[in-house]
């Protein structure tokens, strides 16, 4: 009875709370559209201005075509070589970071270091981190690479930390009860239950890697995406729109590869293992 | 001397949970040490202060006239491959093979190198082969540890601690997870361990085990020793002021 009383007490309250929460969002939206011009009649007014963008798409100017596979390798190598460098950094900051592995006051310290630095890395996006490379290094694929990887290594760091502190740490205890060393129990009990999660990781930041040097070019990170920002500020759509086909094929076909190969090693890689492999 | 020796031994976790008060007994050779009491009466803190997975507050252990406490890092991955350990949770790599598993039990005693690499030569595999006989599955030696069910899991935890080839064996709740039936294949094969005339320091939940198979019985309530003498002397009395005025008596057959 009294909870009874209790809730049926805070039912006018709780509506009311709700009531108001709603009202400032309305009145946060209506300011909103009152601040920024949203005149929707230039979507139709100025339609005509767009139709060389679309007519483009029905007569694609295929002489790009040998350019723009040769770019779109170069985008692919950019993202595998800032993924594959970015791999050994955030392996060893990911130990670092992992709350259950550093209990001293000292290692504390650097996790929280470590943890601190990599969201404030990652809290930057790669288009950010591109702009400041290319002020630092000038245009081109390696400001793009720089970037990429800056951003990995923090992302990563964050992702594999966190699969670290979520382990079990009964193989751990074993292991250690048996009198081996901290060496051994990082091998023999943390690493097989990471390593899959980490390939995963990987995988996946390679594909986000692929998708983000596109983009990173247009800001003079190098690749396809430079190229394709290069055709649409000459105006010249025919060729824009080669590039941007390329650049469907080449997401499309990563985001696929990438899903079907993490598919295969979160259900437990498929085969049995074979030998001795730990 | 005494095999093992514990004085005054005291666990505080911070900030200041009282895990084991004053513990003092002593174990000798070839004994089957059974320790009784409710979860949370200190069973597992103080088997795990004996290889110092826990690090003990106070007080003093000896294994073997070797004191545990203050050992060096080297002097204390010593002590530990005499001393193995099985576990309630069986604790195995679980993505990893079950000889694999075993083999753990001897990487201590092996060229760093060798660990590093997986490389196990012939004579350990041998050797982890025969372990996984004695608990009767050789059979699962290639599978991978998650595979088994727990019964066969917990034989593998047995294995591998056999491998260590130890002196004493401390088994943490070795059948809380396990149906009777092979809680009682289990408990055999501490049994046949302890018949070698290697020590056996457990903690177990039932009486019936504890009288079937225990040559002696420490009782631990709220940290204290409440109880020290043969499993088979243990009275309603004795069982209550163990488990409390409120605890049913416990019989499985």
């Amino acid at each position: 009875m009294n909870d009874n009383n209790k809730i049926q007490g805070r039912g006018p309250w709780l509506f009311l709370r709700n009531l108001v929460i709603a009202a400032l969002f309305l009145a946060a939206f209506v300011y909103a559209l009152t601040r920024i011009n949203l005149d929707l009649t230039l979507l139709v007014k100025n339609f005509s201005s767009t139709v060389k963008l679309w007519s483009a798409f029905a007569k694609p100017d295929w002489s790009v075509l040998g350019e723009g596979v040769t770019l779109l390798i170069k985008t692919l190598y950019m993202a595998f070589m800032a993924t594959a460098l970015a791999l050994p950094f955030a392996i060893v900051l990911s130990f670092l970071g992992a709350k259950n592995l550093m209990n001293s006051p000292i290692a504390r310290a650097i996790y929280t270091f470590v943890r601190g630095f990599a969201s404030i890395i990652r809290s930057i996006q790669p288009i950010i981190w591109a702009i400041i490379f290319v002020v630092w290094v000038r245009t081109g694929p390696f400001p793009g690479v720089l970037a990429l990887w800056i951003h990995s290594v923090a992302d990563m760091t964050k992702l594999f930390s966190e699969r670290v502190e979520s382990i079990d740490v009964g193989p751990m205890e074993a292991i250690e009860a048996t009198g081996a060393g901290r060496t051994l129990v990082l091998i023999y009990g943390v690493i097989p239950q990471i390593i899959n999660p980490y390939l995963s990781f990987t995988l996946y930041r390679l594909d986000i890697n692929v998708r983000m040097a596109t983009i990173i070019g247009i800001v003079g990170g190098g690749g396809i995406g430079m190229r394709l920002y290069s055709y649409i500020r000459k105006w010249n759509f025919p060729k824009a729109v080669v590039m941007t086909i390329l650049i469907i094929i080449m997401v499309w076909g990563i985001d696929y590869l990438s899903s079907r190969l993490r598919e295969r090693i979160e259900t437990g890689g498929g085969e049995k293992t074979e030998g001795f492999s730990i | 001397m005494a095999q093992l020796e514990i004085k005054n031994l005291k666990k505080i976790y911070p900030p200041n949970v009282v895990a084991l008060k004053d513990i003092s007994f002593e174990v000798e050779k070839g004994e089957f040490l059974v320790v009784i009491g409710l979860s949370g009466s200190g069973k597992s803190t103080l088997l795990r202060c004996i290889n110092r997975l826990i690090e003990p507050t106070e007080g003093s252990i000896k294994f073997e006239g070797r004191e545990v406490t203050t050992a060096s890092k080297k002097e204390l991955r010593e002590i530990r491959e005499d001393i193995a350990m099985v576990f309630q949770r069986f604790n195995l790599i679980e993505r990893s093979l079950v000889l694999t598993n075993v083999l753990t039990g001897q990487l201590a005693e092996l060229p760093l190198w060798r660990s590093l690499l997986g490389r196990f030569p012939k004579e350990l595999k041998n050797r982890a082969y025969e372990r996984l006989e004695t608990v009767g599955i050789p059979e699962q030696a290639l599978k991978r540890a998650d595979e088994l069910s727990g019964g066969q899991q917990q034989r593998v935890g047995i294995a591998r601690a056999l491998m260590q080839d130890p002196k004493l064996l401390l088994a943490d709740e070795p059948v809380s997870s396990l149906d009777p039936a092979t809680s009682g294949t289990i408990m055999d094969y501490l049994a046949e361990i302890n018949n070698q005339g290697k020590t056996v320091i457990t903690s177990l939940h039932f009486l019936d085990l504890v009288r079937k198979y225990g040559t002696r019985a420490i009782g631990l309530k709220d940290g204290n020793i409440v109880y020290d003498g043969h499993p088979k002397d243990i009275d309603d009395e004795k069982f209550k002021e163990v488990f409390g005025e409120e605890a049913e008596k416990v019989h499985i057959t």
